[in-house]
């Protein structure tokens, strides 16, 4: 008979098992809000790849971010930002946000907190020194809330060349406060967040301490380089990994289907097309209709909706139109039904069976943290 | 996140022959970076949690549905 050992040892640091990867969408394979050169300025935005913000303050510097398929040797999309008016004292970053219920097993702020090594390619078209943040928030998005950051440099060593960079990080074993979940479990736990251009003049955002967990909202050091102030440069990412342990296994390649789906869990949209899309309603009143939205999966808490033109139908046809903003009603973290309320129809019946949906618009439900 | 207005949005509720038994508040209106958007009052939601932040800083004030 045949002995086959398993050996047990070492497997951690020499086979990648699959799932090691926390971050959604690192390979930028995902991009449902997709378009080139839709500027954005303001300070949370959500609009080239799935799951990449990006974060500006002062705003006189213009940028452009798109989800590019210029790409290093292995994947096939970066997330890229273009300077597009400079100014010496903008603050652009870009990142990624992580939901508390992703990293509770990273036992930040206890004494067995884990070391995380993060990976990833960059691209930027100045060499120089580049920071990279942590950012843990006690409250979702309230700027200033953020109770412990940890900043380091890195390097980049060409200009406009592809180049493999690695951050290994014990996580703080303190202020666990910050870090227990006690805001949701839903709500952002660990923001990771690349730095493009820092305010020269404010200073905002700025720390003298690196490679330490600090209190405070610090994204960068004063040795950052300012892209902001060169028209036209860029800066490309991809391939963003961020594992437990020291060590910098392949990237987990995962189906695009398999991120879509933990990207939808954030946003979600049904394009229209000429009432090409209509769900299950009822007439809520004679102005209103509470209609059912099918959602690919549970979404992480309740949607904001855009501004959409709809109309409604019953058995006998055409009842109705709005130009009125659908608003989630009702959410459930378990549901894959959304139930929406929309106004501004006239002529319904109360509690008539209709179809709703949106005319050519597409509807975006927006679950972003 | 530029938000340049904001407006309470209420929803009624029937009994079984039509007639409104309460009127609630259940979204919130608002235009954000030039755009209309639908806010629900959740506040794991991020455009509700900056909404109510910059109402508490006194930067934003939500005007009574119509």
């Amino acid at each position: 008979m045949a002995l086959i050992k398993v050996k047990t040892g070492g497997v951690d640091n020499s086979v990648n098992l699959g799932r090691r990867n926390l971050i959604i969408n690192g390979a930028m394979q995902v991009s449902q809000r997709y378009g080139y050169n839709s500027a954005q300025t303001d300070w949370n935005s959500y609009d080239a790849s799935d799951r990449m913000f990006k974060r500006t303050a002062g705003a006189s510097t213009s940028s452009v971010q798109t989800r590019n398929d210029d790409a290093p040797s292995g994947f096939i999309y970066s997330d890229k930002l273009t300077i597009t008016s400079q100014d010496s004292d903008t603050y652009i970053g870009r990142g990624t946000c992580l939901e508390w219920n992703d990293i509770s097993h990273l036992r930040a702020g206890y004494s067995d907190a884990k070391t995380i090594t993060l990976s990833f390619w960059v691209k930027a078209s100045i060499s120089g020194t580049y920071c990279f943040a942590y950012t843990s928030y006690v409250s979702v998005h309230s700027d200033g809330n953020a109770a412990t950051s940890y900043v380091t440099e890195y390097t980049v060593n060409s200009a406009n060349t592809w180049e493999y960079k690695t951050i290994t990080v014990t996580l703080p074993t303190s202020t666990p406060s910050n870090w227990d979940g006690s805001n949701g479990g839903n709500t952002t736990g660990l923001r990771l967040q690349w730095t493009q251009s820092r305010r020269a003049t404010t200073n905002s955002y700025e720390t003298a301490t690196t490679d330490s967990w600090i209190s405070g909202n610090y994204f960068c050091t004063s040795s950052q380089t300012n892209m902001g102030a060169t028209n036209g440069s860029t800066f490309q990412i991809t391939g963003l990994q961020l594992e437990v342990g020291n060590t910098t296994p392949p990237f987990e390649h995962r189906s695009v289907g398999e991120e879509l789906a933990l990207c939808q869990r954030y946003f979600q949209k049904i394009s229209g097309g000429s009432d090409a899309f209509v769900v299950a309603a009822k007439g809520q009143g004679t102005a209103s209709v509470d209609a059912s939205i099918p959602l690919t999966v549970p979404l992480r808490a309740s949607p904001t909706m855009n501004s959409i033109n709809s109309r409604s139908f019953s058995d006998g046809g055409f009842v109705a139109s709005s130009s009125t903003t659908p608003t989630a009603l009702q959410y459930s973290d378990n549901n894959t039904l959304l139930a929406v309320n929309c106004g501004g129809f006239t002529g319904l019946t109360n509690n008539e069976v209709q179809n709703w949906g949106p005319v050519s618009n597409t509807l975006t439900i927006d679950a972003e943290l | 996140m530029n938000i340049t207005s904001a407006q309470y949005k209420t929803r009624d509720t029937y009994d079984d022959e039509g007639n409104v038994i309460s009127t609630e508040n259940c979204a919130v209106i608002a235009v954000i970076n030039g755009e209309t958007f639908g806010v629900p009052l959740d506040p794991a939601n991020r455009h509700y949690a900056e909404i109510m932040r910059q109402v508490e800083a006194g930067e934003l004030t939500i005007a009574d549905a119509e």
